[in-house]
């Protein structure tokens, strides 16, 4: 019963191809944008340069300077006084504006003698809100402290060595945000399952199902089906197109096919949910809004999120956003896909998401029953 | 004398405060045609929404040839008045869905959805999305997913609104034709349609059933030429929506 009523649901959802273009291809489409965000695999940083004594020998010291593995460089520009540099960032040409004091280099000078202990005082100025700007700081800092490393001899005293974790080495910043945008793949497949579900009440269909032999359980399954593999097609399109614009992501397929099987689960339970209370599709969209901007903003899908603690379980801390399936749906294909993560490391988020989805799925079934279907 | 398919005793039921029905009483022989009437609100819908098990009843006791119990859902056919279709699908299609979701097997459910079609005029139409028909044909495949099960009762809900002369007159056929194979309660405002067709009458108002018998009996008892007559003076003229 379930194969027949998910087959001609199918046939209707392959009847209107428009929404399920859209339902396919939405996520992929946010890839795209996030391509437009983070364009090259080198991220570049503008750097206005004042020097009142035009010290040419640093400026072309960091238009040379990149880091260690070439991911990062500095692409400076001369600027005729510090209002001018002010000018460049606040237009957006600079993230960030270097000035050189007078006798910079005479003070170097002075330190590998060792009449002096510290340089003469560069001035660092931006925009302090901006994170493009504490990066560009960063990288403009290291520039310049490796030039007086190297023109006064004095090695800095602290070694250090960076480690990547998993395959986080070969990966692009953008890759950083796949595995959220897959999951939003899933996410928006709220409007559907709550749709369909609530248009089932608004054209008497669940009307003539109910006076059939199928069951509730039938019923919803059946119409869920197809959602699903919509969601699951749409999930891997998305990690297609990331991998169309050179996305290195790679891991347990298996598991991750798993993860996004529990995820779409428990996305179709909270589209019961939300249809229990919804008697027509328009009211079901409306509805569907909050749990979406939920999943989306609250789990870490859209942009990384702060985890703020609850309590402790021994010694896992239970966040707040932990109650949200996607949440564990996220780190779990993070940990997957970037920290190249094997089963045990994925298991705590595989109990989480499992007990949750199983708990939305219960709530959902039940829920709708009482209020679309039960009768006397 | 014919056997009572259906039993209905004592049928309560209530929204709140209001009493919708008020211990409605009565019986279908085979291959009778029984028309319910009544006035808008009176009741109808909400019977036959409570024999077909949609909404519960208070209270009742429903026989099915003579045995106590909640009616079998695959001997009941219940055309709604709402059109409920599947408009993306072709009307073979969701006859045949329809045939599955009651277990009927795969060739008597190609042999009788073919056969509805033909019966109700739509045979030109059988790969044709149920969306793109005209309202009467949508009507007509309303009644024909009734019929897929092949039930004992067929329960008609306003069959007939929202159709033309022609379409009325091959329903009105239909109907007749299907009253041989089984059991039909018809609810209608129209009492043309339920003088021509019913063999009983059942007059519902305020939730109670305030007249039974056939047409002939109903006409001659109050002295009326026609039924809208006999309706009218036992309903009286008020509006009642």
């Amino acid at each position: 019963m379930i194969g027949k009523i998910a087959k001609t649901s199918m046939k209707e959802q392959l009847r209107s191809p428009v929404i399920l273009l859209l339902s396919l291809l939405t996520a992929p489409l946010f890839v795209l944008i996030y391509v437009l965000f983070f364009p090259s695999e080198t991220s570049s940083f503008d750097v206005a340069y004042y020097s009142q004594e035009r010290n040419q020998a640093l400026l072309e010291y960091m238009n040379n300077w990149s880091m260690e593995d070439q991911t990062v460089n500095l692409n400076m520009h001369w600027v005729n006084s510090p209002q001018e540099g002010s000018k460049d960032i606040e237009q957006g040409e600079a993230q960030v504006l270097v000035i050189i004091p007078e006798g910079f280099e005479d003070s170097l000078d002075q330190v590998k003698s060792g009449l002096r202990e510290q340089s003469e005082r560069v001035i660092f100025s931006g925009d302090l809100s901006s994170s493009m700007y504490s990066i560009a700081f960063i990288m403009t800092y290291s520039s310049i402290d490796q030039y007086i490393s190297q023109r006064t001899g004095h090695i800095s005293p602290f070694a250090m060595e960076e480690q990547p974790l998993g395959n986080s080495m070969e990966l692009r910043e953008i890759d950083y945000y796949i595995p959220g945008l897959m999951i939003f793949a899933l996410i928006i497949l709220l409007f559907q399952v709550s749709m369909n579900l609530s248009g089932l009440v608004e054209s008497g269909i669940l009307k003539r199902l109910r006076l059939t032999r199928a069951t509730t359980l039938e019923i919803l399954s059946g119409y869920s089906i197809p959602v699903v593999l919509i969601g699951l097609c749409s999930f891997f399109l998305t990690l297609l197109v990331a991998k169309l614009f050179g996305s290195n992501l790679h891991g347990n397929w298996l598991l991750t096919a798993l993860v996004a099987l529990l995820t779409t689960l428990a996305i179709t339970a909270t589209g019961m949910i939300v249809s229990a209370f919804a008697s027509s599709t328009s009211s079901a969209f409306i509805m569907a809004n909050f749990p979406l901007m939920l999943f989306m903003f609250f789990s870490g899908a859209m942009y990384p999120i702060k985890k703020i603690t609850m309590f402790n379980l021994g010694n896992i801390s239970i966040g707040v956003f932990d109650l949200l399936p996607t949440t564990h749906g996220v780190n779990a294909l993070h940990k997957l896909l970037v920290l190249q993560s094997d089963f045990s490391g994925i298991l705590y988020e595989l109990i989480c998401l499992t007990l949750l989805t199983v708990l939305f799925l219960a709530f959902g079934v039940r829920l709708y029953y009482k209020r679309q279907m039960e009768i006397g | 004398m014919k056997e009572p398919v259906l039993t209905v005793k004592d049928l309560y039921k209530s929204y709140g405060r209001v009493e919708a029905l008020k211990g409605i009483s009565y019986s279908l022989k085979e291959h009778e045609i029984l028309a319910v009437l009544g006035p808008n609100g009176a009741g109808k819908t909400t019977e036959i929404n409570c024999l077909c098990g949609i909404i519960p009843f208070d209270s009742a006791q429903l026989y099915y040839r003579n045995e106590l119990g909640r009616l079998p859902k695959e001997k009941l056919g219940l055309c709604p008045q709402e059109l409920i279709i599947w408009k993306k699908l072709s009307l073979i299609e969701q006859l045949i869905y329809m045939g599955n979701l009651y277990e009927v097997p795969k060739n008597i459910s190609s042999l009788r959805a073919e056969e509805l079609l033909v019966n109700l005029g739509l045979i030109d139409k059988r790969r044709a999305l149920a969306g793109s028909l005209s309202g009467g044909m949508k009507r007509r495949l309303n009644v024909a997913l009734s019929l897929m099960h092949d039930p004992e009762i067929l329960i008609l809900d306003e069959p007939e609104a929202g159709l033309d002369p022609q379409s009325r007159i091959l329903l009105r056929n239909f109907i007749k034709i299907q009253a041989k194979k089984r059991s039909v309660i018809l609810t209608t405002h129209n009492m043309d349609e339920a003088e021509r067709l019913a063999d009983r009458l059942i007059l519902i108002d305020h939730g109670e059933i305030i007249e039974e018998g056939s047409p002939s009996y109903m006409k001659e008892r109050y002295s009326c030429s026609n039924l809208e007559e006999v309706f009218i003076h036992l309903t009286g003229r008020s509006l009642r929506d």
